[in-house]
């Protein structure tokens, strides 16, 4: 397929839940994988072509926007020669007041920075339709596309469906599109899901006074992608399937559900991007029919595949997945892999106790977050189970649940490292 | 097994939910294991304060020190009142701090920001029983059904009256029965 065989840029090792299974089960064995991958061969920090998306509507106006402008005059001023920055504005509408901008023109950018205007409603499309339309401008396989969208308020002028459409658009592009949501009364799934469409992230900014420092880290952590387009490649023996239902989820460094995608051959997950000293998890859930016998058994066979930072396509060598076959079941857990799958529950039921509330069922809801405080106790995690009862407290006063408790567990829930 | 967070009716020998991927083995408990039942039956962990399958409170019965109990007028919580004729006749209620603990503490109650530290204090007279309340300068004052009571002053407090600490917080002061 024209790949170039790598010089194994990527670590890669597995761990089982349990790494044993027993002979002649009388039903298939439910088993989770634990892929990791860990950059080594560091490359020089990337170009980035950097499209700031900025909703300036009327609530913006005072501290935010005054922290905001704070903010992207620093970005301005971090941004290396060869980067290039866009700025579009939006509010019911959208504009560009940088286009395609290199750092030699910091003095205008800066200038045009200080103009901006607080006035108007709030149409997210908008601003993404033509931060798209910017980041267009420069079309190099060796420069990363990245978007960072930031609003504090919910789509009311505009249309949630064609964010999506536009994320998908993005993502084929190779834009990514990093959301921060400023403040208390923006919608997290959509954010949310613009930002795992696009393969970006998403982020809760609580205060004004914090865009200064969530702007830059996201920044830097766009300079720091070591490789790119990451792809896990699965071969499975026929004894072996992945879960129909939830198959596979990114852990590190945000939890996400991911479809594979089958090519007749093997299944593909796509995994996002590697930055330099952080490790990614990828959380695999499968079903495994009892062997008859044989000591050591192959379950599957996976490669990863990826780009460099100037756009070329690579791959690693083909490793092996292992379990060994005992004649009576063993007990054993993986604590590794037990972290990562109460992260990935306690996730997944936020999401339900939130569907569940918006379906007007409250009682089936509290049972769900019932279940959370006791994996946030499990875990030690004492403002996590705080929050959870937060949450109990005001589904039983009012059976449902305010934005800000929306967005403050849907964040907790889906953060994994900082 | 039926997964009783999201529903999903799960395979024979699964352990974690395959969609919601929530232990199911929490659930499958040996029925010897101490614990604690809600009342639909559903075995829970000693210490339990919702149950983990249906998510109603577990109500435990608390062993009272006195006949003498306030009721929380929202969540029916009961909050005992330690008094008695022969050692404690006089109980200060507030809300606890690291440096101070009320004799009555209501820091449980979903309102207790609104309690002083030191707010009101409830005594007994020996010989008629009856239960009385003064408020200690609180800041948001003590309510006797309704009517801000003077600071310091004593008021007799009957079977059935609602106390409120602050204007938002209510409890009925009761008699049990022993």
């Amino acid at each position: 397929m024209g790949l170039i065989r790598s010089k194994e840029d990527i670590v890669l090792s597995y761990r089982w839940e349990n790494s044993t299974i027993a002979q002649n089960l009388p039903f298939n064995e439910q088993k989770f994988l634990l892929i990791k991958m860990r950059p080594i061969n560091i490359p020089p920090q990337p170009r980035v072509n950097l499209i700031l998306v900025l909703d300036k509507s009327s609530s913006m106006e005072g501290e935010p926007l005054e922290n905001l402008k704070k903010a992207v005059k620093e970005i301005v001023q971090i941004l290396d020669e060869e980067d290039r920055i866009s700025i579009v504005l939006f509010d019911s509408e959208a504009r560009t007041i940088v286009s395609n901008s290199p750092t030699s023109q910091r003095k205008e950018i800066v200038s045009r920075i200080e103009d901006i205007f607080p006035l108007g409603g709030t149409c997210i499309d908008e601003g993404i339709a033509t931060g798209i339309e910017e980041s267009e401008k420069l079309q190099s396989e060796s420069i990363i596309k990245w978007m960072i969208l930031l609003t504090d308020g919910k789509n009311e002028h505009g249309n949630n469906d064609r964010c999506l459409d536009l994320a998908r658009i993005a993502k084929r592009n190779g834009l990514s599109i990093t959301t921060l949501g400023l403040g208390r009364k923006w919608d997290p799934r959509l954010l949310e899901q613009i930002a795992d469409i696009s393969g970006g992230k998403m982020y809760y900014v609580e205060n004004p006074k914090e865009l200064k420092d969530r702007f830059i880290s996201e920044f830097r952590s766009i300079k720091n992608i070591a490789y790119k387009d990451l792809s896990l490649k699965v071969k499975l023996e026929k004894f072996a399937r992945l879960s129909d239902i939830s198959p596979a989820f990114i852990i590190t460094p945000q939890i996400k559900k991911i479809e594979p995608l089958w090519d007749g051959e093997q299944w593909i997950i796509e995994g996002g991007n590697l930055e330099r000293e952080k490790e990614k998890l990828i959380l695999l859930q499968m079903f495994i029919s009892a062997p008859e016998s044989s000591y050591i058994n192959k379950v599957l066979e996976y490669i990863i595949e990826y780009r460099t930072i100037f756009g070329e396509k690579l791959e690693s060598s083909a490793h092996n997945v292992v379990l060994e076959v005992t004649e009576s079941y063993v007990s054993q857990f993986d604590e590794e892999v037990r972290d990562a799958l109460q992260k990935v529950s306690l996730y997944v039921q936020q999401e339900l106790a939130e569907k569940l509330i918006d379906e007007g069922k409250p009682l089936e809801a509290l049972t769900v977050l019932q279940t959370m405080v006791q994996t946030a106790i499990k875990f030690e995690d004492g403002d996590l189970k705080n929050l959870i009862e937060e949450n109990i407290q005001k589904v039983k006063a009012d059976g449902t649940l305010p934005d800000e408790l929306r967005i403050k567990t849907k964040y907790e829930t889906k953060m994994v490292d900082e | 097994m039926k997964c009783p967070i999201c529903g999903l009716q799960n395979a024979e020998g699964v352990k974690f939910c395959e969609r919601c991927l929530s232990a199911l083995d929490i659930f499958m408990v040996n029925p010897e294991e101490e614990g604690i039942y809600c009342n639909q039956g559903h075995w829970n962990p000693i210490g339990a304060k919702f149950c983990s399958i249906c998510g109603e409170p577990i109500k435990i019965e608390p062993i009272l020190l006195s006949p003498y109990v306030l009721v929380e007028k929202d969540s029916g919580k009961i909050i005992s009142l330690p008094l008695n004729e022969e050692e404690i006749t006089k109980v200060i209620v507030g809300r606890k701090s690291t440096e101070f603990k009320p004799d009555v503490d209501l820091s449980e109650l979903t309102l207790s920001a609104t309690v002083s530290r030191r707010h009101a204090m409830l005594i007994i007279d020996p010989e008629s029983k009856s239960i009385s309340i003064q408020d200690l300068g609180s800041t948001n004052g003590t309510y006797l059904n309704g009517e801000r009571l003077e600071p310091n002053k004593i008021y007799k407090v009957n079977p059935g009256d609602v106390i409120s600490f602050s204007k938002k917080l209510h409890l009925t002061f009761e008699v049990k029965k022993q």
